[in-house]
């Protein structure tokens, strides 16, 4: 049963690692593309391991961790990290699992030393690298503003530096855990599976840096470096009792995670630069207090179901009390997990809903646009018609006046007796049939017409050459419509050898080279 | 140790290759000087060695991207880099093209123009200029690119003047002049002129660089 509850244990290990993407500690060297490597991830769990077993700081729970112990911790911890995870990731898993052994050893009096001082640590720890960053980072910014190195040989001595801080810190939360995890159940054969499931988990996430890269930190070199080392310098600060005792404190467990967080806002105000919002830093405090509450009472209960069902001690009552409690909060889990997946499908499905909706309108708002351009055409093509008719009419009226005119007058003519008279009378009947002939109101309608048909070029026209005559403009049309110079002369009125002439002045008018062609440039227009 | 000499090897490969640019300019101004007072023989010489410089800057430039592509810890930069070296090197294949483009077409520069060519050309190399003490302060000390690039664009206005100026002497004042050779001075002004505007882009690049590394 024990080695069930280790391998259980160390999946929920291997669970935290890839769950909660790559561990934050290596997001400072990633953010700097240093520690992404394939041979990266295996040092670290082997600086990791050694700070555990070699170098041990003086942190201690005083009570033995066992099989159960760890089994209990890491269930209860898990099940507050996945539900709080769902309002923000940043929360200390480790302080999960270290209140969790709190919540077990009030059930069990064990007498663990944990107590207000640890708390006290927590509380101090981050303002410490808080200030440490700003410290570390202003003494960098100084040594390598005088150092007046090459760039290139800053990237890369400061890669080697942040690689090897990142080592030590693996290495530095080893020593803080290494007291307390001097347990029965790290055996070699448990170990070698731990590194293998944190190995494999780690690797897994590996292809995930570069979201963790863009998302969770885009820092420089300096500030990776300094946040990496003001972190290990205060975990390994609270880590012995020569260094903790300095301020009163016992040395205690302290979360990488949130020294990271505060180094981070240190080297943010050192830089005059906002690394979150004030909304963002109340969300993740609130949030790792309410999990910190949660772990804490699921290792009591865990530990109660255990201790009735495996040890025997506990009463038949409390042990159903507890496991109903277990499947409650598991059943709110599930729940909170399948809301927030189908409220994120509705949210999905209302953005899609809204963006086929607004794909319809436009859709629709262009065929009325297309609709209303072909009902305005065709509209301006009657009114055309329209007008053509009325033209025809008032012409067909014009006509038969002028030539009942003409009859009446050559009536007049007939009776006149007089020889002079009557050629006076047919002189001005001459007259009146020679302005007859040039048609001028025929002339005008067309114009008219055609102007109408070709409004842009007129605008074009006009804009382009506003010191045109009538007449001129006259002329560009009829040239644009390729009329030969008799037509041409016909509609204006005049002789062929006068088109000519106003052709002449035109092509100065506009500006014309010899080699260019009058009609050609009149329909670049 | 074995990588830092790798590192040592690129940055003076960067370093050569701004002076590389540097001789370039130096050259282009005496070969327009050699034309302009029709010294044949040393504007040969001229065209040489800027054929010369401008293959050097490529091969360096090209032995650059590839340092700056094995190192891991390059990622962030290396773009910029490698922008603002493709610009420093645009800038080196105008100088060539424009030097080659006075013994191809051989422009008519009556001699009462000579003067503001050279002028022309002074304020555009000498905005070029400008640019390279601002490419090396990126890698050594960003704080003063700002105040270098400051100086990109007042060479770069002052060229645009004097190109406007000579343009307005061609057009207006030189009657002598054919139309087709007026046309033809214009388009070499515009030439000369393009090497300012190459530079403020350069200038434009290393003011966002500068941004991106003190971030």
């Amino acid at each position: 049963m024990d080695i069930l509850l280790i391998l259980i244990a160390f999946a929920h290990v291997a669970i935290f690692v890839s769950r909660g993407g790559v561990p934050l500690m290596v997001a400072p060297s990633a953010s700097c593309y240093v520690a992404p490597r394939a041979l990266v991830f295996p040092l670290l769990a082997v600086s990791l391991l050694a700070g555990t077993h070699f170098l041990a700081g003086d942190v201690s729970f005083g009570v033995e961790v066992d099989a159960r112990a760890l089994f209990v911790c890491f269930t209860a911890a898990l099940v507050a990290y996945a539900i709080c995870r769902a309002i923000t990731p940043h929360i200390s898993r480790l302080y999960l699992v270290v209140v969790a052994f709190v919540g077990r050893s009030f059930l069990l009096h064990e007498g663990a030393t944990f107590g207000w001082h640890d708390f006290l640590g927590w509380i101090v720890s981050p303002a410490i690298a808080f200030v440490l960053a700003v410290l570390i980072f202003n003494a960098l910014s100084a040594l390598l503003r005088d150092a007046n190195i090459r760039y290139l040989s800053f990237l890369q001595i400061m890669g080697c530096a942040i690689s090897g801080a990142t080592l030590l810190l693996f290495m530095a939360v080893g020593i803080n855990l290494g007291g307390v995890l001097t347990m029965e159940v790290f055996t070699p054969w448990s170990l070698a599976v731990l590194g293998c499931a944190v190995l494999l988990a780690g690797y897994r996430k590996m292809t995930l840096i570069s979201v963790l890269r863009e998302r969770e930190f885009d820092i420089n070199p300096m500030v990776a470096l300094a946040t990496l080392l003001s972190t290990t310098a205060v975990i390994l600060f609270f880590s012995f009792d020569a260094t903790a005792s300095l301020i009163g404190i016992k040395p205690t467990i302290i979360s990488p995670v949130v020294l990271l967080f505060a180094s981070l806002l240190g080297c943010s105000r050192s830089q005059r630069r906002s690394a979150m919002s004030g909304d963002e830093f109340v969300r993740i405090c609130v949030v790792n207090i309410v999990a910190l509450i949660i772990s804490l009472t699921l290792g009591y209960l865990l530990s109660a179901l255990l201790v009735g069902d495996f040890v025997g001690g506990g009463e038949l009552k409390s042990v159903l009390l507890s496991l109903a409690i277990v499947v409650v909060v598991l059943l709110a889990l599930i729940t909170l997990q399948n809301r927030r997946k189908s409220h994120q499908r509705a949210l999905l499905a209302r953005e899609q809903a809204k963006l086929l909706e607004a794909n319809r309108r436009s859709l629709n708002r262009l065929e009325v646009e297309a609709m209303q351009a072909e009902n305005d055409n065709l509209r301006n093509q009657l009114e055309l018609k329209r007008k053509e008719l009325i033209s025809v009419a008032m012409n067909i009226t014009e006509q038969k006046e002028f030539i009942h005119h003409l009859y009446e007058e050559l009536k007049q003519i007939r009776k006149v007796e007089d020889a002079a008279e009557k050629d006076r009378m047919l002189d001005k009947l001459h007259t009146d049939l020679s302005l007859r002939m040039n048609f001028t109101s025929e002339i005008d309608s067309f114009y008219t017409q055609v102007e109408q048909l070709h409004k842009d070029f007129g605008v074009r026209l006009t804009e382009k050459f506003p010191d045109l005559t009538r007449q001129e403009r006259r002329l560009v049309i009829l040239l644009r419509l390729d009329f030969s110079t008799k037509y041409i002369a016909t509609l204006m009125n005049i002789s062929p050898k006068s088109v000519e002439i106003s052709r002449h002045r035109l092509r100065a008018k506009l500006g014309l080279k010899r080699e260019q062609n009058l009609t050609n440039f009149i329909k670049t227009i | 140790m074995w990588f830092f000499k790798r590192i040592d090897k690129t940055n003076q490969q960067i370093e050569s290759f701004f002076d590389t640019v540097d001789q370039a300019l130096l050259v282009f101004k005496q070969g327009v000087k050699n034309y302009l007072y029709s010294e044949t023989g040393a504007f040969n010489d001229n065209l040489a060695s800027i054929t010369k410089l401008e293959s050097d800057a490529e091969l360096m430039r090209r032995e650059i991207e590839s340092g700056l592509y094995s190192r891991t810890s390059y990622i962030r930069m290396r773009g910029d880099v490698m922008r603002l070296l493709e610009r420093m090197g645009h800038i080196v294949d105008l100088l060539n093209d424009n030097l080659y483009q006075f013994d191809i077409e051989r422009p008519y520069i009556p001699a009462e123009l000579n003067a503001d060519i050279q002028q022309l050309t002074e304020l555009s190399t000498q905005a070029v200029e400008t640019t390279i003490p601002a490419a090396k302060a990126y890698f050594r000390s960003p704080e003063g690119i700002t105040e270098k690039i400051h100086r990109v664009y007042f060479y770069k206005r002052e060229a645009d003047k004097q190109a406007k100026l000579l343009k307005r002497k061609v057009f207006h004042e030189m009657d002598s002049l054919k139309l087709s050779e007026k046309f033809h001075l214009r388009y070499f002004a515009l030439h000369i002129e393009e090497l300012s505007r190459a530079s403020e882009k350069v200038a434009d690049q290393l003011s966002v660089m500068s941004v991106k590394r003190t971030y």
